[in-house]
Formats: C-alpha cells, structure tokens, sequence
C-alpha cells in the first residue's frame, strides 16, 4: 500500500471517528444540559468502567471474543437516563484512543460505534417499554426487538466503519474474518448480561455495578486461563517439539482436510539419505541438530499457503495446494538442492559426503483416489528414489502408466492392468528388495538394449517385460522369497515358477504379447542349463538374453540374506567368467561399458535404506 | 490494599518494593504532614498557604517521577483535587445528600462553615463533579472526590508495579 492511500485512509477514518463523536455529544446535549451530581457519579463509574474493560476481551469461542463494554453500555442504557451514557461513552472513546497512538481514530470510531448503536438500540426498545423490568408484560417483547435492532444496528456499522477505513475492494474477506456465526453468540452473551447488570443497577445502584464487575472479572480471569491452556494443549498437540514444525497428526488431517474439499494439491515427502549413519557417527544429539537444521532450510521455503510437517524420524512432508506435478518437481527440486548445498557439520563422513535427502512427489487427485493411495504413491516414488541412488526427486510413475498412455486398451485391459498394479504392490510389500531390483533391472537393460542397437518398438517391450519379469514371485511364498540359507529342492521347484506364473499373470493382456517371452525366458542359461524351456544360444530371445544379465548383474551387486554382495569389478570378473555359460558372450562386454558409463545404482550402504 | 493484592497474584513480593527508585522520595511525607497540620490547627492565610504549599509540592513529586506507572494517575488526580479546591477558596465542596448517608454527626459542622477542608456543595460553589462526591461505605463511610479515586489508581497501578520490579519476567521484559 502506498503512503497517499494511507493518508487518504487516515483522514476517512479520522473524520468518521469525528462525525460519530460529536454526533453523540450534540445529540446528548440536546437532551439535556447539565449534569446533577448523582448523574457526574453516574458518568464517571460508567466512563472508567468502560477504560477498564476495554484492556480485556473475554475470549467466548476461539473466533470471537465478547467485549465488556458493551455489557456496560446495554446494562447502563437499560438503567440510566440515556444522555448520562451518552456522555461517559465520548468520554471514554476520547480518552482510550489516547492508549493507540497513531491509530487512535480507530479505537475513537469503534467506540463511539458502539455507543452509537447501544443509544439506538435503546432508544427503539423505549418506543415499545417504558418499564424496563423483566416482570412488565411487555418486556421480553420489547427485548426481542433491542436484541434484532441491536445485532442490526451493530453489524450496519462496523460494516461501514469497514468500508470507509479499508475501501470496498477488501471488504468482502475482512467482513467475513471478523463477523464468523459464532459472533452470533457473542452478542446473546453481551444482551443478556447487560440485562443483568441492568437489573443489579436497579436494586443496588452503583455498588451493584462493582460487584457486578468483580465477578466478571474474576470468571473471565479463570476462563482466560483454560483457554490459554486449551490453546497451548492445541499448539502441543500440532506441534513437532524437536524441530518446530507441524507434525504427523497436523499434516495427516490437512490431507484429510483437502482431500474432503475435493482440492487439488501435490504432495511431496521428504527422507534424511543415510541418516542411521550420521546417527551411528555423531550420535542423536548431532542427529536432532541436523533435524533442526533441515526443517530450518524447509521453513525457509516454505509459502504461503503451503504446509509441512516432520512425520517420523527423519521424514518430511510438504503439502503444495494447486500444483501441478512439473511444479511440484521443480519445488522439490528447490528443495533438495537447498538441502544439498547447506552445511551439515560431519557430513563428509556419509556416503555422499554430503548430507541429501530422497523425495517423492504424488498428486492428488489424478494419482490416487484416497488418502491411502496417496500415501502408498508417495512412498513408492519416495523409494524409487532411495533404490536408484538417492538424493534425487522421484515421481511415482510406473511402467504400467506408461503402458495406459502408449496402447490403446480397452477396458477389459485396464482391468487387467490394475490387477498387476495389485499384484506390484502386494510384492512390493511383501520384498522390497525385488520391487526395488526391478526398477535398477529396467534401467540396466535399457541401456544395454540401446548399445546394442535394439529398435524403439522392441526397447519398449523390453521395459515393460523388464518391469513385469518377476510378477510371478507373488505367489512364492514370503518364507522362500526371503529365505537365509539354501533352498530346498521343494523350494527350489517354487521359486522356478514364478517364470511361468508371470507369464500367466500377463498374458491375458492382448497388447503385452511381445513381454510375455521376456518374463518367460529371463532365466535361461546361454549353454542351455537355464529353466523353464532349457533354451539355447540365439534360441533364446534377445531381450530375454539382455534382461537375464542385467537381473544377475543387479544380483550380484546387491547384498542379500544369502549372499555377499560384491563390487562393481569383481560382478564384472564374474560377468566375463560366466560369458558363454550363463550369458551371451557378445552382449557381456557392451553391458560392462554402460554399466562403467552409468555407475552402479545400489549403493554401499544398502541396509539403511529405511 | 488492591494494589498489594493484585500485585501478589500477579507474582509479585513486598521485597521487591525495595527497588522502586522514586526520586525525591524524601519529600513524599512532607504535603501529608503539612495538610494534616493545617487542617487540624491552622486557619485563615496559614491555612491558605500550607494547603497551596502541599499541593505544589506533592505535584512537583509526581512531575520528577512522571515515567514511573502509576504516577501519571496520582498526578492527574491530585490536580483535579487542586482545582477544586482552588475555585471554592481551597474548601472541598462535598454532596449534601450523600453526608447526610455517611456521616450525618457532621452536617450541622458542615452547614455552619467547614468541617476540616469539606464545605457543603451548593448552588454557589464551583466545579462541583470534582468535589467528594462518591460515597463508600466499605470500611468506615468516606466521602470521595473523582481526584482521590484517580488518585488511587495510581497507587493500586504503582504498588503492583514495585511488587513485580524484581521479578525475571519483567526484568526480560524491559531489557
């Protein structure tokens, strides 16, 4: 806002708070001149009443608060002789705009409001009653009609005084900000205690207005205690108290929130790489640090609008409301360099050298239907990450998406495909690791597929068989997919089906013909010792032959409960040794060359992957 | 009293009052002192002149401590007082009605001339709403002028203020 529109708003306030002011006194003068003693005593009590309530607001709902000078203001209009009111209402307009300085216009228009409206309001209500007491016949009548022309008269003027100090541009959202429902109730509060306070005043006179104010007083002190601990229990209990942020609770009902509202938002999550091991180095004291310190940088970026959270351990979550996926990318992106780039102090000692973080990205509501296929999407993306390097933005796509956009299927095959989509998620929640080994298995083989020269037709397939080759281990048991020592020659007889249940699993699908050799076939053996088929040499197809030395070279590089893992060079000696046996010896060395070009994917640390 | 109490809710403690720095505080007495002897023994210009003098010196007071809370009040309520008593020939108009509730033993006093620095309040004395007007009845009756009442605050807000002085709060607070 510039400073002309300040000024020019200053001087409509002023005037306003002005014009109101001396509306009040020209009005009460005309009603009468002077004061009588008992009247001065009258004055002052209600005048330092009102300075004294006016320093504390009664909180009655968490959006609206009641204010005491309107109890006064009804309980005395109700009581005493309107100009006496009139008259301690200027007084204690003038003399609390003092206390806002250079605001003081506002305090003096709100004020003098707000006497203004209490004046009328009783004024109307003295058309209709001229005994104001509860047991006149009349009376709750007439109350009816104070309370409407009240409620009425109250929100036509703040709606004005809000128009004249802020223009009708803004009126709209600040009208809505400061009139919630529950301000409804505020005045019920506010009519009724006046009318008590009105009927004190009549027994007891004067003396009935400081008890009065006593007891108030002391029940809105204790009630500003329990809202003040409600409020603090509220803060705690959305809260992340290590870092300051928000926490899983907070962010999980936004989600909720968002989802209901049928909104749509991209969400990204956020883990720590290797953050065991900076534990396991440095100890938990420099691991919280490290905690803090990121939220710092995530607090840093945050806009508005946005939310984030620390979920668990060393997870975050950001909510980006309205973004598309290339946003979300990009903001994830911002991001993680923003985390790669900080200085963590000991962070050279992690496998980076520096201190990085994985994130996943999921959109709703395009990606997922609920909360739980967001959840799940995310994760996935989140540990496609973690699985191809880390420190990277990931996107949950699958190769099944892919293959939606690239054949035209109909809806039988969407079925079908969403049924491998089950099947990828219960195997991806039952291993882990083999979920994981596919997704390294589809680049390796790609890549070799395009050193070799294969055709973008085929490469394509190739992919896709690369992502469905082990479907099929679905139905081995957990007990055998994870087994520590030797398999049985039973076990073994299960663990070699999975070949031909994959190919069962994805022949249904017209379009997915071309795969279905690939899964059948990736166990083949170059001299023929392999299963299902025991195939031969060129017999064996070429993407099956490509896929079978990417899947063992990813084997070998892995670290599993039954094997060591080994290094780049000694998979590659073993890759050489086996050329011929177990691998096509024309398609060895051209794998060792982009394998040597794209580096390996699993990482030395494999086991803190969580 | 409200001032001692508010202040003890407040976590306050009468040690603290220690550390109030009042400049001047010599001199506090002094107007008290000289009121109550001219009001007892004096009259005529002695009177006249002690009653001026105790004035003055209590506002000179306020005015060396304006910054200090409260002081403010004390200030505005001992002018008000003053004024009052200057436009009624240094007399306190006090409200018939409201004697004759309290303290109606000294009404014929009051009506013959004076009775200490009151006057009766009538037609022909000036600035009457700051006379004693308010009439309290919570320990013995007394008449009070809307001087006194600001007065008052200002030592209910001083008070409080000097019990809280040496609290870690405050002291972050300011610092």
């Amino acid at each position: 806002m510039n400073g002309g529109n300040k000024r020019s708003r200053a001087i409509r306030s002023t005037v306003f708070a002005l014009v109101i002011c001396s509306g009040i006194s020209f009005w009460a003068f005309s009603r009468h001149g002077a004061l009588s003693i008992p009247e001065w005593v009258v004055f002052y009590t209600l005048s330092g009443l009102l300075v004294l309530a006016e320093r504390s607001r009664i909180p009655i709902h968490a959006k609206a608060d009641m204010t005491l000078e309107d109890v006064y203001l009804i309980g005395f209009s109700l009581a005493y002789p309107l100009y006496v009111v009139a008259w301690a209402g200027v007084a204690y307009a003038l003399s609390t705009g003092i206390r806002y300085g250079k605001f003081w216009y506002t305090q003096v228009a709100n004020a003098a409001g707000t006497v203004a409206v209490i004046l009328f309001a009783r004024s109307v209500y003295g058309l209709f009653s001229s005994a104001p007491s509860p047991s006149d016949p009349s009376w709750a009548a007439s109350m009816l009609v104070f309370t409407l022309v009240f409620i009425v008269a109250h929100m036509a003027f703040f709606g004005l005084h809000l128009a004249v100090y802020v223009g009708m541009r803004d009126f709209r959202a600040l009208w809505k900000e400061t009139y919630p429902p529950q301000v409804l109730l505020v005045y019920c509060i506010e009519i009724l205690l006046g009318v008590l306070l009105a009927t004190v005043l009549h027994t007891a006179g004067l003396a009935g207005a400081l008890l009065f104010t006593a007891l108030v007083m002391l029940v809105a002190w204790s009630y500003r205690d329990y809202f003040k601990m409600a409020r603090h229990f509220r803060a705690l209990a959305i809260t992340d108290e290590l870092t300051g942020l928000h926490n899983h609770r907070y962010i999980h009902s936004k989600i909720d929130e968002w989802i209901e509202a049928k909104s749509e938002f991209a969400l990204l999550m956020l883990d720590i790489d290797h953050f065991r091991r900076y534990n396991e180095i440095w100890g938990h004291v420099r691991g919280d640090d490290a905690l803090r310190a990121v939220a710092d940088i995530l607090r840093a970026n945050l806009l508005p609008g946005e939310e984030q959270a620390r979920v668990s351990g060393e997870e975050f979550m950001v909510l980006l409301p309205n973004y598309d996926l290339a946003q979300a990318q990009l903001k994830a992106e911002v991001l993680r360099r923003a985390i790669e780039s900080a200085d963590f102090p000991g962070a050279d000692q992690l496998p980076g050298r520096r201190m990085t973080v994985s994130i996943g990205v999921a959109r709703f509501p395009e990606m997922a239907r609920n909360k739980k296929e967001l959840m799940v999407m995310v994760d996935e993306a989140l540990y496609k990450g973690k699985f191809t390097g880390r420190n990277k933005v990931s996107l949950f796509e699958s190769v099944l998406d892919e293959m939606k956009r690239d054949f035209a299927l109909d809806h039988d095959d969407q079925e079908i495909i969403k049924t491998i989509q089950v099947f990828l998620a219960i195997l991806n929640s039952k291993d882990r690791y083999t979920y994981a080994h596919t997704e390294r298995d589809v680049v390796y083989a790609s890549a070799l597929a395009e050193r070799v020269g294969l055709s973008a037709e085929r490469l394509r397939y190739l992919r896709f068989g690369a992502y469905l080759h082990d479907i099929g281990k679905v139905e081995v048991p957990i007990e055998v997919l994870a087994k520590r020592g030797p398999l049985t020659h039973h076990e073994w007889q299960i663990m070699r089906s999975h070949v031909e249940i994959g190919e069962n699993i994805a022949k249904p699908i017209p379009s997915l013909g071309p795969c279905l050799p690939i899964i059948r076939h990736h166990h083949e053996r170059y001299d023929g010792t392999g299963y299902p088929d025991g195939l031969k040499g060129d017999d064996i197809p070429l993407e099956a032959r490509i896929l079978t030395i990417a899947d063992s070279f990813d084997a070998m590089t892995t670290s599993r409960p039954y094997q060591r893992k080994r290094s780049m060079e000694e998979a590659f000696i073993e890759l050489r040794r086996c050329a011929g046996s177990q691998f096509d010896p024309n398609l060895v060395e051209p794998f060792i060359e982009v394998v040597e070009e794209i580096g390996l994917l699993t990482e030395s640390h494999e086991e803190d992957l969580a | 009293m409200a001032g001692l109490v508010i202040g003890w809710i407040r976590k306050g403690s009468l040690w603290n009052m220690g550390n109030l720095r009042l400049r001047v505080l010599w001199m506090l007495p002094v107007p008290y002192i000289l009121q109550h002897i001219s009001i007892s023994y004096f009259s005529g210009t002695v009177y006249e002149v002690t009653i001026v003098l105790s004035y003055v010196l209590l506002i000179a007071f306020c005015l060396v401590n304006m910054r200090v809370p409260g002081v403010a009040w004390t200030l505005a309520g001992t002018v008000c007082n003053f004024v009052a008593l200057l436009s009624n020939g240094l007399r306190m108009p006090a409200y018939v009605p409201a004697i004759q509730m309290m303290a109606p033993q000294i009404l014929p006093a009051l009506k013959a001339g004076h009775y200490g620095k009151s006057i009766a309040m009538s037609g022909h004395t000036h600035l009457n709403f700051l006379g004693d007007i308010f009439a309290f009845n919570v320990w013995s009756g007394s008449l009070l002028s809307i001087g006194d009442v600001l007065f008052s605050i200002g030592l209910i807000v001083l008070i409080q203020y000097a019990m809280r002085l040496g609290n870690e709060g405050l002291a972050n607070e300011r610092g």
